[in-house]
């Protein structure tokens, strides 16, 4: 078993830079998952994995959106670890495709719950500065403002490099350890793939309203079996 | 009159308006951050800028890509203030009458309707095998359609002040949510259908039979409250434990 994974570090701090894109600036879709993944798995050169992993961690979380002080579960973080795993852990331990995003799929789920509580942690830091922010401002530094908003993307930033550097740290070698020491996990973790990127898809449909949205998927699914056969 | 050097710096710090994110005040640090250029350039004497800074450092909450048609109009509405043709509390006014409602149908639009389309379709082209175009058309669809909206909002603000708010309600934001929404069930549909076909070891009927019901299932229990990340492994986990069976047997 080798000891640490270089690689890990190019992908915590693609992340973290991904992650800015999350809330804390310009929020272009650059942060959301099935881009995410994909960008990823082109730095380590396994775009494939990465789409996958796009594919299965894409649409899990549409229905939960940044209401208010609503803060759903990361995502960004969530598809960076998952395909970190999946193309460091997985393939480059030997196991399959399906195998590898079904690893990535069991560490980016997690991934994605615990980056909920970093970013619940830097709005509440960010809080604290605020404060600071209004005294300061009125005692006449006014310059006070710019330093808040670039000590805020800061502490995004660092926050971000972190999880991803420690969750990748620790998911890395637990993967690999899985693919090598459980011969028989290859074709159990690639039927447990199979279900995981339908439930992104059930997700979607109550946004139309439950019934409407289930008559117009079932429209989707007849043409879409149609279409699949003719390209088949 | 604000110069163009002024304002694009100002629209350039619109896309930060969430960096100071806070639960006390929520998007204020952001807000005030994107009006700074303007406000030094409006307000040269000290105590007037001090002023003006505090009247962007109050409670402000809306949806990031709306929110730049309030920076733009709010900027419209200090340059009247520096000329002494409208009071300061109106531009605050103004900001607290627009803000709940453009959060509202933003957070509606873009989040709930816009994202989860384009992720959709990213989805069906990564499973019809078109590799990175499947993110690309995503990113560059759906900023179009955003920077658009933040660019046309900002800088139509600056020059109409709040009658931008009247502009951007001819779009029509509730009846493309609606419409937006249908198209994503169907693609949804469409997408478990490609991967119903697509998966290995599976005749694509078999897969067909299999995929749909558990697409139905998902959609029932979401509406429901349960969370798919739940769902998916659940389901994850029955079908490694059948083919462990399977297996065994």
């Amino acid at each position: 078993m080798s000891a640490f994974e270089p690689r890990i570090l190019l992908v915590a701090g693609a992340g973290a830079l991904l992650s800015l894109d999350r809330r804390a600036a310009v929020q272009a879709m650059f942060a959301h998952p099935v881009v995410a993944a994909a960008i990823v798995g082109l730095l380590l050169k396994d775009l494939t994995v990465g789409l996958a992993v796009g594919v299965t961690l894409g649409l899990l979380w549409s229905g939960s959106i940044p209401v208010g002080g609503v803060v759903p579960p990361d995502e960004t973080l969530g598809a960076v670890v998952g395909t970190g795993v999946a193309v460091l852990g997985g393939r480059a331990a030997g196991a399959s495709l399906e195998a590898a995003v079904a690893l990535g799929f069991g560490c980016g789920v997690p991934a994605a719950l615990l980056g909920r509580r970093v970013e619940l942690a830097l709005r509440r830091l960010n809080g604290e500065w605020a404060e600071k922010v209004e005294k300061s401002v009125m005692a006449g530094d006014l310059g006070a403002v710019d330093r808040a908003i670039f000590r805020a993307l800061a502490a995004a930033l660092a926050a971000a490099a972190g999880a991803h550097l420690v969750l990748l740290a620790l998911a890395v070698p637990l993967a690999r350890l899985v693919v090598h020491r459980f011969p028989h996990a290859d074709a159990i973790l690639s039927a447990a793939a199979y279900p995981l990127p339908l439930a992104g898809l059930g997700g979607v449909i109550p946004g139309a309203g439950f019934r409407i949205g289930l008559a117009w998927a079932t429209l989707g699914f007849v043409i879409g079996l149609v279409v699949a056969e003719v390209l088949r | 009159m604000i110069p163009a050097s002024t304002r694009a710096r100002s629209f350039a710090r619109s896309f930060f308006l969430q960096a100071g994110w806070n639960y006390d005040r929520m998007q204020h640090l952001g807000f005030a951050f994107a009006m700074m250029p303007a406000l030094s350039r409006l307000y040269p004497e000290q105590q007037a800028r001090i002023a003006a800074t505090r009247r962007h450092l109050e409670y402000f909450n809306t949806h990031p890509y709306l929110g730049s048609a309030l920076i733009g109009a709010s900027i419209r509405l200090e340059e009247d203030v520096a000329a002494g043709s409208r009071r300061p509390d109106e531009v605050v006014s103004f900001k607290n009458g627009i803000m709940g409602s453009y959060g509202a149908i933003g957070d509606a639009f873009f989040w709930a309707a816009l994202r989860p389309l384009g992720a959709v379709i990213a989805v069906l082209l990564a499973l019809l095998g078109l590799g990175i175009a499947a993110p690309l058309v995503f990113v560059i669809g759906y900023d179009a359609i955003a920077g658009v909206v933040r660019a046309y909002g900002f800088f139509r603000g600056v020059s109409l002040g709040p009658m931008v708010v009247a502009r951007l309600a001819r779009v029509g934001f509730a009846e493309l949510t609606r419409a937006i929404k249908m198209a994503s069930a169907v693609l949804a549909g469409f997408s478990a259908a490609v991967w119903a076909h697509r998966w290995p070891g599976l005749a694509p009927h078999t897969g067909a039979m299999i995929a749909f019901p558990l697409v139905v299932l998902v959609a029932g229990t979401a509406r429901r409250g349960v969370s798919p990340a739940l769902s998916a492994t659940v389901l994850g986990v029955i079908a490694a434990l059948a083919c462990a069976w399977v297996g065994r047997g």
